[in-house]
């Protein structure tokens, strides 16, 4: 079952460029290639940037600032359970307290504050990769990570 | 024979030089020094004309012009040209006599157009007391240096080189004309011809005479059709001969450009090549896009989250561990409660069979405490399913398998890569090749080199035919001539007739003796000969494991090398352009050597395409051999053979093109019209006429190509 699929992400516009850089989905021509755009959807690299937050201790961020967009409906997690159930984890550690599972709406908003503090270091380090493909970068960075 | 002086007037470049040639038996070396378009060949085709004639010019002097192109500037001229030649001939009779050879014309000029007058040609034998014009003066010189040597006696490096260079039919015929010229073989050869005539002669003498005798006139008949037969067998043979050179050399030819076609690439083969370059490439690529599709993957993946989120994970499990550990979680009241309906006692003992009324009340009882914790809490229900539905994310992650899952992907990624940039340089190298070939039709070489084939096998087998054809009918003359003999020897008439035939024959066994003789005798001394100063020249050891082993002349007068374990070397392929020169002034100078004729060897331009040890050896050797030696050497053909020279050089001048100021030459020569400056200097010296500028430019280097095979 998805608790949130009713629930969609908004972020601020400033990331839509970079969304529709490195996601395949939002690529066309002879850019579309994993190399170049090395998330498959959207979610993705928002999955990724609130991973990156929370690996780096980077302080969620609850405000969202100027216009926003919508780049993510909640739907999406119907096909990864996994994420979902990580998202309903992170909120309990968030939080301490198992009643936030029966709240998706706070769910996603503390998953979102997550993915807001992790795409700043996300997007640099993918702006960083210079003449590296954005493929390659990005792995050598998650490797130094996790490594 | 020995060349005194030469002096020319008009013609063309030379329109006044005097030159002086050595002597000196211990110098015999004559240099005259210039740069390339400062006269040189035309100072040798001037002696060749002045020595033989309009014959000894380009086309036989047709459409020469003789006199300087600038002589007439648009009035109608006549232009004196001359050229006068003292030489010396010795004997041990009279000693040396000194003559004096004028050649002169006058051509009327008018611009660009001319008109030839008529040579004048005379003369003189010099004495002290003056000089005696001599009579016939072409026929004086003709003995001495025949016409038809004039080209081993005079020649340039490059056209000597015709000698063991081009289709092997000319080579050939160039080599045997040289040889014939010099040993008089053609003498002998009409000489034969004619004492056979003198037979044929007797045998229809004996046809008409022999009457009634039957037997004796059908062996005369068959004896004179024999003799006529044999002639044109062997003029057949030759032209077979021809022939087979000719299309063995046109063979090797299509051989050879089939050969670098098919080295350079087959384009049906090459485009077969690159189309499945370019399939190996496209499934390379299709391979890597999947890669780096599946590598992208690997963002997405379980593992990759639990990797990161380990902490979170680490914190929410403690929590629903704890709940788990107090009971809440999984809530099992329901699952008890639902499994005790199907039981037939509670847990407390007491019955709840469904017919008793306690045991329905019973039931009633647990039913309802069922729907009481249903309705209570959802949130533990969801806390419930999480726990159980994340227990693979919170179980802790075991070594590294994104990581793994990480290189295995960049493995195949890097594989693919690579595959795809070898299909890729294939298919570029296939390209190009393709790009590169000739427009040349492999099949049709393949056709040509075939008909070739067939038609060299088909002319050595008429060859063959014919020679086993001469053979037999040689057997039949002498089959024939005993029998005749016999008849002959029967009457007193016969016997005289057949002591004639005898001496005919006597003599054509001395001719055809004479002729075995030169043609193997002389040929090989010419053969050995030049076989020695070529290897001495090129410096190959044969005992030092020297490429080239030895040259020689073929009885079908083909000159021929060998290299290491005799294998046969194209000298116009497979020598080098020293060797190949070498080669050739070797082969002039044995001619000269073995003919026993005393003519100075005139060579232009003789060391081009040498360096090193094989031009200084070519010289040294050329001096040593030679009765009298001219040469004219451009200055990168001196540098470095100035201590020969030394030795060697009697008489030195320097010829000089005043067109050369400013870019080779320092001083403004003063001079308005087109011709060649003359000075003494020798080639360690320079005046204010032949000084040059220590950079010269290509035009000047005689494009020399260095002596790589044999130095290396």
């Amino acid at each position: 079952m998805n608790n949130f699929s009713s629930i969609d992400i908004h972020l601020p516009d400033k990331y839509q460029q970079y969304f529709q850089t490195y996601c395949l989905t939002r690529v066309e021509g002879p850019q579309n290639r994993p190399e170049h755009s090395p998330f498959p959807r959207m979610v993705d690299m928002w999955f990724l940037a609130l991973c990156i937050a929370v690996k780096e201790g980077l302080k969620p961020e609850f405000k969202v600032q100027g216009k926003t967009y919508k780049p993510i409906e909640g739907n999406v997690f119907g096909s990864d359970s996994w994420r979902s159930n990580s998202l309903m984890l992170l909120a309990v550690a968030h939080t301490g307290d198992v009643k936030v599972t029966d709240q998706p709406r706070e769910m996603m908003r503390i998953a979102n504050a997550y993915a807001l503090a992790g795409l700043p270091r996300l997007i640099a380090n993918l702006e960083e990769r210079g003449n590296g493909t954005a493929l390659d970068y990005l792995s050598d960075a998650v490797v130094e990570m996790i490594g | 024979m020995k060349l005194l002086r030469e002096r020319i007037e008009n013609f063309r470049l030379l329109k006044e030089v005097e030159l002086q040639f050595s002597t000196d038996t211990d110098r015999k070396l004559s240099v005259i020094r210039a740069a390339n378009e400062s006269g040189k060949t035309t100072l040798l085709t001037a002696l060749q004309w002045g020595l033989f004639g309009d014959k000894a010019l380009p086309g036989r002097g047709k459409n020469f012009r003789h006199s300087p192109l600038d002589a007439s500037s648009g009035e109608a001229k006549s232009v004196t040209v001359s050229v006068e030649i003292d030489y010396v001939m010795s004997d041990l009779a009279s000693g040396d006599t000194i003559y004096r050879l004028i050649r002169s014309m006058t051509e009327t000029v008018k611009g660009g157009d001319w008109k030839k007058g008529r040579t004048d040609v005379c003369l003189f034998q010099l004495k002290l007391t003056g000089a005696d014009p001599m009579p016939n003066p072409d026929a004086h010189i003709s003995p001495y240096l025949p016409e038809e040597l004039r080209e081993v006696f005079f020649t340039d490096g490059d056209r000597a080189l015709s000698f063991v260079e081009g289709a092997r039919d000319d080579q050939k015929e160039r080599v045997e004309g040289a040889i014939r010229s010099l040993l008089g073989l053609g003498v002998m050869e009409k000489a034969h011809g004619d004492v056979h005539e003198v037979e044929l002669g007797l045998n229809r003498k004996i046809k008409r005479e022999a009457g009634n005798r039957n037997d004796l006139r059908e062996i005369s008949e068959r004896l004179v059709s024999l003799q006529e037969e044999i002639p044109q067998i062997e003029k057949k043979i030759n032209s077979f001969e021809k022939s087979r050179l000719r299309l063995e050399d046109l063979e090797q030819e299509a051989d050879r450009k089939l050969s670098d076609a098919l080295r350079k690439g087959n384009r049906t083969e090459l485009e077969k090549q690159r189309q499945t370059a370019i399939r190996g490439r496209e499934s390379a690529e299709k391979d890597a896009t999947q890669a780096a599709r599946d590598h992208a993957n690997l963002f997405k993946s379980e593992f990759l989250g639990k990797h990161l989120l380990a902490e979170p994970f680490k914190k929410a499990k403690e929590i629903l561990d704890g709940l788990h550990r107090q009971g809440k979680i999984p809530s099992q009241t329901i699952p008890v409660l639902e499994d005790r309906l199907n039981q037939p006692t509670c847990i407390c003992g007491e019955h709840l069979d469904p017919n008793g009324q306690d045991g329905q009340k019973r039931r009633r009882h647990i039913q309802h405490l069922i729907d009481e914790s249903r309705n209570s809490d959802e949130i533990q229900r969801k806390v419930t399913e999480l726990f159980y539905s994340a227990q693979d994310l919170l179980r802790p992650v075991a070594g590294h398998p994104w990581i793994d899952e990480y290189n295995d992907v960049q493995a195949r990624r890097q594989r693919a890569h690579r595959r795809s940039k070898e299909h890729g340089e294939a298919e570029r190298a296939a390209e190009a090749k393709i790009a590169d070939l000739p427009d040349v039709d492999i099949q049709q070489l393949r056709d040509s080199r075939s008909r070739y084939r067939n038609q060299h096998r088909d002319a050595q087998r008429q060859e063959m035919r014919l020679t086993h054809q001469l053979e037999s009918k040689r057997r039949d003359v002498k089959d024939a001539e005993k029998e005749r003999k016999k008849l002959l020897d029967q009457d007193e008439q016969g016997q005289k007739l057949d002591a004639e035939l005898e001496v005919a024959r006597d003599l054509q066994d001395i001719l055809i003796n004479a002729l075995e003789t030169m043609k193997t005798r002389e040929l090989k001394k010419v053969s050995d000969h030049m076989n020695a100063l070529f290897l001495e020249m090129i410096g190959s050891d044969v005992s030092q494991r020297a490429i080239i082993t030895r040259a020689e002349i073929t009885e079908a007068f083909s000159i021929v090398v060998f290299g290491r374990y005799d294998q046969p070397l194209d000298p116009s392929q497979d020598l080098n352009g020293a060797s190949r020169r070498a080669l050739t002034i070797a082969f002039i100078l044995a001619l000269t050597k073995v003919s026993e004729v005393e003519a100075p060897n005139v060579i232009d331009t003789p060391l081009g395409m040498t360096s090193g040890y094989v031009k200084t050896s070519i010289l040294k050797i050329a001096t040593q051999q030679s009765s009298q030696l001219i040469l004219f050497l451009t200055h990168d053909e001196i540098k470095g053979c100035e201590e020969i020279l030394d030795r060697y050089a009697g008489r030195v001048h320097t010829m000089t093109n005043p067109a050369h100021y400013p870019t080779i030459l320092v001083n403004d020569p003063g001079v308005d019209d087109t011709r060649v400056l003359l000075c003494a200097c020798n080639y360690r010296q320079h005046c204010e006429i032949c000084e040059r500028r220590e950079t010269v430019s290509l035009e000047d280097s005689d494009f020399d190509t260095p002596d790589m095979t044999m130095e290396a």
